[in-house]
């Protein structure tokens, strides 16, 4: 989620009244902004990833006065009609097809108001804007362009301005190259024939969207005009990104104005007209899902209070959901902002009283009873990831080391990279950590596995195993195997098959596979000192592996997609 | 306390009893007939339990040199030849009294001086020889008493012969070098009150029992228990530890909070680690850009790397929901929805992929499910993140449920597990509406988020078929366990530590 910085006095003068420090930082709580911390008159809170228009102090300060009841109703905002218009070339169609752009006049910057501008266009360049891969937003002093402006694509070679804080006219590849945000955001142009472009009429570039403006048009304390844009893919982000900047804006007593953008041989369209869309809602719906029973004139009180505009119509609330909202999709939506500003706090829980039988996993209560019985055996229990690496579950266990495993595409470390295919791995690695711990050592994990498995519709399949490891300065084939054995009769099972096995994993002629009910169901042996010295296991070990999804089919039914 | 005491130290406090209190090593060895360096060690463990003394004692010896025992068998020169005198009438010349004795020529001299010194007899020195007059046997002079004495005895100790007077005579004796004087160590033993009493017992008990250490089923068997003592031993001494055969501290919390569930009427269902994005992601509207969806923030798979979407039915209303909102009565997200990418494989991010997998399988309220198990997400392992971790998740589905019952099973689960303080904040969840943000109040820690939750928006009901409400929830179950138990590092809920498994508690 988003983290946000705001100072405190400057919280608190938009506000009009001052909160004191532990009540603001509860309030801010309840509005969906988690105080992460505040010193030295700086709070820092992590805002909830649904409220872009909250990624600024003058956004919280609007959606707090209203909380508190400072506000009667839902902020307007007077939006003018600018006459700074923007062309659109057809060329922007196959690189970066719309625009939305604003004109915002009368602002007086402080230090604190112009390091808010610059962190909402980062936070929502982080967020709503995927890393400006959906949408970039430019933020201009107006009295340096001279308008009309163009929004055009032009090939690389014919791109070359001042990019912003630098000190030379640079080419576009030298941009993507040489400057920090150039190196950060060069893979959303690379490979495209022409590059998207903002110009004004005298040809000074604006903006090389999405990557960097021009130092010429920088915004700075002293600018009074601002021209903002918004680049990207889809028409309804821009506008709320739009939108979201211009209102912040609009919260210091500037003015709003729309800008008539005319795409080349197509439309021409007012963007940032911040227009409300309506929304109808039944009261009873909102009751309903919140457990509520307030009149509808009630619901409609609040969500004026949280911005919306609401008329009663009958049991209906019709609610204009201002440009700036864009998390509202839906009627639950609305509802949440009742919950929101009826105050989480004072809404009363009710028990739970549904009638219903509970019960385990058929799977649960077998994994229980064989945690139980080894426990008994004298064995502690271990919990290991299931992840793991090829390295581990193969070449280390003498196995073929290009079997067929779950792999990660996109692994953090070279020690997790592929789901465990078996666990007697998970148990050496254990071991080798505990080499001068007192001995004996015996360790067992119920744990799952993952296999591929093409027919299924994960095309994987889960199972579950058991496997016991002991290690002494002296151990035996026999002692692993009187585990084996005695776990056997302990669930049940009155005879099984051994057949001899030839596992790379143990010594020749000290391993077996068991069958149960005909089918191979447990691998046991004596680990093979390769391995034990690779491991830098100091002792012998044996092992065994029981594949419990398979000795006890019933109780692992459940456990299948 | 009276110590049941073996064998050999009852015999030992008896003798002395019998002694007056007081005796000798040597005694004690000669008269119990034991051989001395154990029952030195006998007397040692009596004298630690403060039941006698001991001392250590020199004296000195006189015994007899092979001259001296000669002597004492054939008489001493003087009297042979005092006696060889009389026996020749009174007076004899000194060679033929020698001979009479039968002594060599050299003892002549010896046993004239002595003759002379113990006034037996005159020395006449005459021209042609000497003569010695003697007109009787003398009588037994104490220094043959002493030599008859020692003979028969083989020695004798200094302070008995001061006692009998003798002491000067055995100096003589050993001037004479018929006897030499030795010295030795004695070690002197002594009753203390303690050991009266503890002597008075056994006399009390006069049978003597052997003392065992091992009781073994011979003696149980033979009825002979009843005849031994048992050696006594001190029960105060540290024994060796035990590792017993346990199970894994945090998996047995897991187990509780899987009891705490069942017992308010949950049943536990199951889903896969791999999952495709569609149940992950898709179906909990999540848009195909969200951020949750890069690589970033979950697991995709290189191998294998699809799955398959289940009925085309299901598959287009999730899409369309996502497109433009379908019939869920919502806007949608307003892009192109894509099945590939529906398909691809990931490490299930999330235990709610499980939840809206039931309530897909189970169309008909109340439902009330749970899962429990681990979901992946690419984080470096380290005191704060792991790549693999454990949530539980649930959901409560039926007619009439609301908001205000999630808060209110929040208030009763978290009761369950120890937290009597809850609070709730609003929260953002892309498949929950409202959503709930869940703290409990710890001790020390103060407010701690546990669980995420919220009412299951329409857009992900409504396509799987279920037109009731349901109330959804996901806590951090490891992060739960870490507060609950006082753990700082994530790790150590993995824990390679085999002394930390064998010492936590279960």
């Amino acid at each position: 989620m988003p983290t946000l910085t705001l100072e405190y006095e400057d919280l608190c003068s938009l506000l009009g009244v001052k909160v004191p420090p532990e009540k603001l930082e509860n309030l801010l709580g309840l509005i969906k902004c988690q105080v992460e911390k505040a010193e030295d008159g700086s709070i820092t809170v992590e805002v909830t990833a649904d409220r872009p228009d909250l990624l600024s102090v003058e956004g919280v300060a609007r959606t707090l006065r209203g909380f508190l009841g400072k506000q009667k109703a839902y902020s307007t905002y007077k939006i003018g009609k600018s006459k700074v218009k923007v062309k659109v070339s057809r060329k922007v169609k196959a690189v970066r097809p719309y625009i939305a752009c604003a004109v915002v006049s009368g602002v007086k910057f402080t230090s604190a108001s112009i390091a808010q501008l610059m962190q909402l266009q980062e936070k929502l360049h982080e967020t709503l804007c995927r890393r400006r891969r959906k949408a970039s937003i430019g933020v201009y002093d107006l009295d340096k362009v001279k308008p009309p402006i163009t929004y055009t694509a032009l090939k690389p070679e014919e791109i070359a301005f001042t990019p912003l804080e630098e000190a030379r006219k640079m080419s576009a590849s030298e941009i993507l190259a040489e400057t920090p945000k150039g190196a950060e955001y060069r893979h959303l142009l690379e490979g495209l024939p022409r590059y998207p472009l903002l110009v004004d009429s005298r040809g000074q570039v604006l903006s090389m969207p999405p990557i960097v403006n021009s130092e010429e048009t920088k915004v700075t304390l002293e600018t009074r005009n601002l021209f903002i844009d918004v680049t990207g893919f889809n028409p309804e982000v821009l506008e709320e990104a739009v939108s979201i900047i211009a209102s912040s804006l609009a919260e210091r007593k500037a003015r709003i104005e729309a800008v008539p953008v005319e795409y080349e041989g197509g439309k021409r369209l007012w963007t940032c007209t911040m227009k409300p869309r309506k929304m109808t809602v039944e009261a009873s719906a909102i009751n309903s899902l919140l457990g509520f029973r307030l009149p509808a004139r009630r619901l409609a009180e609040i969500l004026a209070r949280m911005g919306f505009q609401t008329k009663v119509k009958g049991g209906k609330l019709e609610a204009s959901i201002p440009a700036y909202r864009c998390d509202i999709l839906h009627p639950v939506d609305l509802a949440e902002d009742v919950a929101i500003g009826f105050n989480y706090d004072r809404i009363k829980p009710e028990p739970l009283r549904v009638p219903t039988t509970g019960k385990l996993l058929s799977s649960t209560k077998v994994r229980r009873k064989i945690r139980d019985l080894m426990a008994g055996f004298g064995f502690q229990e271990i919990a290991s990831y299931i992840l793991s690496s090829r390295e581990f579950q193969t070449v280390k266990m003498r196995l073929e080391g290009g079997v067929s495993l779950v792999e990660l595409a996109n692994p953090t470390t070279s020690e997790y990279t592929v789901i465990r295919c078996w666990v007697i791995p998970s148990l050496l690695e254990f071991l080798s950590k505990n080499v001068h711990v007192e001995y004996p050592q015996r360790v067992f994990e119920v744990g799952d596995v993952v296999l591929p498995d093409l027919k299924a519709e994960t095309a994987t399949k889960v199972e579950c195993r058991l496997a016991a490891a002991l290690t002494d300065f002296k151990v035996s084939y026999e002692d692993i195997q009187a585990a084996a054995y005695s776990l056997l009769r302990q669930l049940g099972f009155k005879n099984w098959a051994v057949k001899p096995a030839d596992h790379p994993s143990f010594i020749p002629g000290r391993a077996a596979l068991l069958e149960t009910n005909g089918v191979e169901t447990v691998l046991l042996g004596e680990i093979h000192p390769q391995i034990l010295e690779s491991l830098q296991l100091p002792n012998p070990v044996a092992a065994m592996e029981v594949n419990l999804t398979r000795l006890l089919p019933e109780a692992f039914q459940c456990e299948k997609v | 306390m009276t110590w049941k005491i073996e064998e050999a130290s009852q015999r030992i406090l008896r003798f002395l009893a019998d002694r007056e209190g007081k005796t000798s090593l040597s005694e004690i060895c000669e008269e119990l007939k034991l051989d001395p360096s154990p029952a030195m060690r006998t007397l040692l463990t009596l004298q630690e339990r403060g039941l006698l003394k001991t001392s250590e004692k020199r004296k000195s010896f006189f015994r007899l040199t092979p001259e001296g025992e000669a002597y004492a068998s054939k008489g001493l020169p003087e009297r042979r030849l005092v006696e060889a005198v009389v026996r020749l009438g009174g007076t004899a010349n000194l060679e033929e009294a020698l001979k009479e004795a039968s002594l060599p020529r050299e003892a002549g001299n010896i046993a004239l001086g002595w003759i002379v010194r113990k006034g037996w007899g005159k020395i006449r020195r005459e021209k042609g020889g000497t003569l010695v007059e003697a007109s009787r046997t003398p009588g037994e002079g104490k220094d043959e008493t002493l030599l008859k004495l020692m003979a028969e005895k083989g020695e004798a100790d200094s302070q008995r012969l001061e006692a009998q007077g003798l002491l000067n005579t055995a100096l003589e004796l050993k001037r004479r070098n018929l006897v030499e004087e030795k010295v030795r160590r004695f070690r002197d033993v002594e009753l203390t009150e303690a050991g009266w009493r503890q002597a008075g017992e056994i006399r009390l008990h006069p049978e003597i029992r052997p003392v065992v250490t091992v009781l073994t089923g011979e003696l149980i068997r033979s009825g002979k228990w009843r005849e031994v003592e048992f050696q006594r031993y001190d029960v105060s001494a540290a024994p060796p530890t035990l590792h017993p055969g346990k199970k894994h501290f945090y998996l047995e919390f897991l187990e509780e909070v899987r009891d705490i569930l069942v017992a308010m009427g949950f049943e536990e269902v199951w889903g896969p680690y791999v999952e495709t994005e569609f149940w992950n992601f898709d179906v909990l509207f999540q848009p195909q850009d969200h951020p949750a969806r890069e690589i970033h923030d979950s697991y995709q798979l290189k191998h294998p790397r699809f799955g398959r979407l289940p009925s085309r039915s299901l598959t287009l209303k999730v899409g369309k929901t996502h497109e433009d909102g379908w019939r869920t009565g919502s806007k949608g997200w307003n892009y192109k929805w894509n099945p590939e990418v529906a398909r691809r494989l990931v490490m299930r991010s999330q235990t709610t992929a499980v939840s809206v997998r039931q309530l897909s399988a189970r169309q008909n309220p109340p439902v009330k499910v749970f899962c429990l198990s681990r979901v992946f997400r690419p984080d470096v392992l380290d005191a704060k993140h792991s790549m693999e971790f454990h949530q539980c998740d649930g959901i409560m589905g039926d007619w009439g449920l609301n908001l205000k019952h999630l808060l209110g099973f929040f208030e009763e689960f978290c009761g369950a597990l120890g937290f009597k303080e809850v609070k709730f904040r609003p929260g953002y969840f892309p498949f929950t509406e409202p959503s709930v943000e869940v703290f409990v109040k710890h001790p020390t820690l103060g407010w701690v988020e546990v669980a995420g939750s919220g009412v299951f928006r329409p857009e992900v009901t409504l396509p799987l078929g279920a037109s009731f409400p349901v109330l959804a929830w996901g806590a951090g179950i490891g992060r739960l366990a870490m507060v609950k138990l006082g753990i700082g590092d994530i790790r150590e809920l993995h824990t390679r530590n085999l002394e930390l498994l064998r010492e936590a508690e279960v």
